[in-house]
């Protein structure tokens, strides 16, 4: 009881810290303006082109839209997360916060809280606003929203609780580094996968070898960090089952699902969001300040 | 008297090398500690340890009976850290009652402890100002206020007066009389030897991260193994001169126009002051001034860290 109870006044903390800052002001004006641009898209698509071309060019402004508006959650938990205690550090504020009767697991924890509701409150309203988006400006109904959220609220909780297991060991400017360079070596290795995925395919018996190279790296990758491998089974449920057969070609896109993801890929990102957060709190309570 | 807090062997060792070594020291309830030394000696690194931000590599502690770094530990100490910085977007009573609730006070509580401690640090009437518009000094005393709050049995203050002016140097220490008078336990860690040696009773000096002396300050003033005394005496001969040489060292010799000499000696102990006078007036000179020149802190300093850059 005692334990929870220093993790909401972490969380608290956290919440009103990331409000005080205008962080949230900022990040909702700018995504409003994407979502304005993306509905404005939709809305003018098609009225000079015919019904096919409507809905191939609807489709892929979706996909695009998706794959950007994961790209800037994971992108705004990681710079919340990367100095989440680093900071505190660097900045002399952890010296009167650590010595008092709080244990270093309530805090981290506690921040997490904090920052993963506020990314939380942030993604559902991007991801309903894009889905609903479809809906009224498309006359598309994308099926399973309630399979997807969980899976778009993954990814940043998963780059925030790396970001936090980083912040305890590296400095803010070192740890962001890392984060964002292994989130793009991810989501190219993610993209590696869905062309040899797409060669195999093919059945180009001459390619098979290289194909498997190319779906080995995007499924080590996914072990590393599994952030892509969570969009492109958000993305495959999402769109391979429009019952319209353009949506479905879209899943093969760029931005698409050839390899999709099994569920025990998204147990092992629950399980991996857990072990890093268990990590930081290991580390953290080991820091010497 | 309640032993607030011990240590013994209390040690630190950083892989970059420093830090502070087989630390033991005690510190009885109402008492007032100065942890002297000077930048780098381990005076931080000592206190750190001792409120939880660094793991000992060994040696043991207690705060009231309570092992070191614990939760219940915590909740009997307030510490006001040397590099101190505030969560700058909050206001003064935020900050305050965070700090509070994280002690477990009651809202009803806190805010009634905000109105107290903020008054105790002069900064009455700008509960609603935010952190980020106190200039260091009013945040340094917010610091404190942020210490006190919970009312600690045992208050940590590093180098508490490093931002302040004279003026302000001068409130804190008002302010931690004030405290001592109340009977709060304080550990003081400073640089500025007459700040300690105003307000601390018990003093330790560091040196390289080893305790090179401790006690009660009037203990330790009086610690030299030598005496200096100031003679000033009129008609000194040179016979005179010999009979004091016999008794004293004669460090320093000045005679003015009036024939008066002003002599600054040695002496081993205080026994020979007696002699010193005898041996003027019955060797025919004239005593004006004959009187122990007291050791300050100042001078156990420099004494006690006499060859430290030889030794680096």
């Amino acid at each position: 009881m005692q334990m929870l109870k220093g993790i909401l006044v972490m969380a608290r903390f956290a919440l009103l810290e990331v409000l005080r800052k205008k962080v949230v002001l900022a990040g909702m004006l700018l995504t409003c303006v994407y979502l304005l641009l993306f509905g404005l898209g939709l809305h003018y698509l098609g009225a000079n082109i015919g019904a096919v071309q409507r809905q191939l060019a609807g489709f892929g402004l979706f996909s695009m839209g998706f794959y950007l508006a994961t790209f800037m959650t994971v992108l705004i938990a990681g710079f919340a997360g990367v100095g989440a205690i680093s900071g505190e550090i660097e900045s002399g504020t952890a010296y009167a916060l650590l010595a008092e009767p709080v244990s270093r697991s309530q805090i981290l924890l506690g921040k997490f809280v904090g920052y993963g509701l506020m990314m939380c409150a942030y993604a559902a309203f991007f991801f309903f606003v894009l889905w609903g988006l479809m809906a009224w400006q498309f006359g598309v109904v994308l099926p399973g929203p309630w399979t997807v959220l969980p899976l778009f609220l993954l990814q940043p909780l998963i780059i925030l609780a790396l970001a936090f297991w980083g912040s305890t060991m590296m400095s803010t400017l070192a740890n962001g580094i890392t984060i964002f360079l292994l989130y793009g070596i991810v989501l190219v290795a993610g993209m590696i996968e869905q062309i040899g995925t797409f060669i195999r395919m093919t059945g180009a018996s001459a390619a098979a070898h290289a194909a498997g190279v190319m779906i080995n790296i995007g499924i080590v990758s996914s072990l590393v960090l599994p952030v892509d491998a969570l969009y492109r089974r958000a993305v495959f449920v999402l769109l391979s089952n429009t019952g319209n057969l353009l949506g479905s070609l879209q899943a093969i896109g760029p931005f698409g699902s050839v390899s999709v993801p099994s569920q025990a890929m998204v147990v092992y990102a629950w399980v991996y969001l857990v072990g890093c957060l268990l990590l930081a709190v290991r580390s953290f309570k080991r820091r010497d300040i | 008297m309640t032993t607030v807090l011990e240590t013994e062997q209390l040690t630190k060792l950083y892989p970059t090398g420093g830090g502070c070594f087989d630390i033991s020291l005690s510190l009885g309830a109402g008492e007032t500690f100065g942890l002297l030394g000077p930048n780098g000696a381990g005076k931080s690194t000592y206190i750190k340890m001792l409120v939880g931000l660094l793991t000992p590599t060994s040696g043991r502690a207690r705060i009231l009976g309570l092992p070191l770094g614990s939760l219940e530990a915590r909740r009997q100490v307030g510490f006001l850290p040397e590099n101190f910085r505030y969560h700058d977007w909050m206001t003064a009573a935020e900050l305050l009652e965070f700090h509070g609730t994280l002690h477990g006070l009651s809202r009803g509580e806190a805010r009634q402890r905000i109105a107290q401690v903020l008054d105790t640090v002069g900064l009455k009437g700008l509960e609603k100002r935010l952190v980020r518009t106190f200039s260091k000094g009013m945040q340094q005393r917010l610091g404190l206020a942020v210490a006190l709050l919970p009312r600690p049995r045992l208050l940590f203050l590093d180098e508490p007066t490093s931002a302040l002016d004279p003026m302000g140097r001068r409130e804190i220490r008002e302010i931690m009389q004030e405290l001592q008078d109340r009977g709060m336990t304080i550990f003081l860690n400073s640089h500025l030897l007459t700040e300690v040696e105003k307000v601390c009773q018990k003093v330790a000096v560091i040196r390289k991260g080893r305790i090179v002396a401790t006690g009660r300050l009037e203990e330790l003033l009086g610690m030299g193994q030598h005496h200096e005394v100031q003679l000033e005496v009129g008609n000194l001969a040179a016979e005179l001169l010999q009979r004091i040489e016999q008794i004293a060292i004669v460090l320093h010799r000045e005679d003015d126009a009036t024939g008066c000499s002003k002599l600054k000696l040695r002496v081993e102990d205080r026994d020979k002051l007696p002699l010193l006078a005898e041996a003027v007036v019955h060797g025919g000179g004239k005593i004006f001034n004959l009187s122990m020149v007291q050791n300050s802190l100042e001078d156990l300093f420099v004494e006690l860290m006499a060859g430290e850059n030889a030794d680096a």
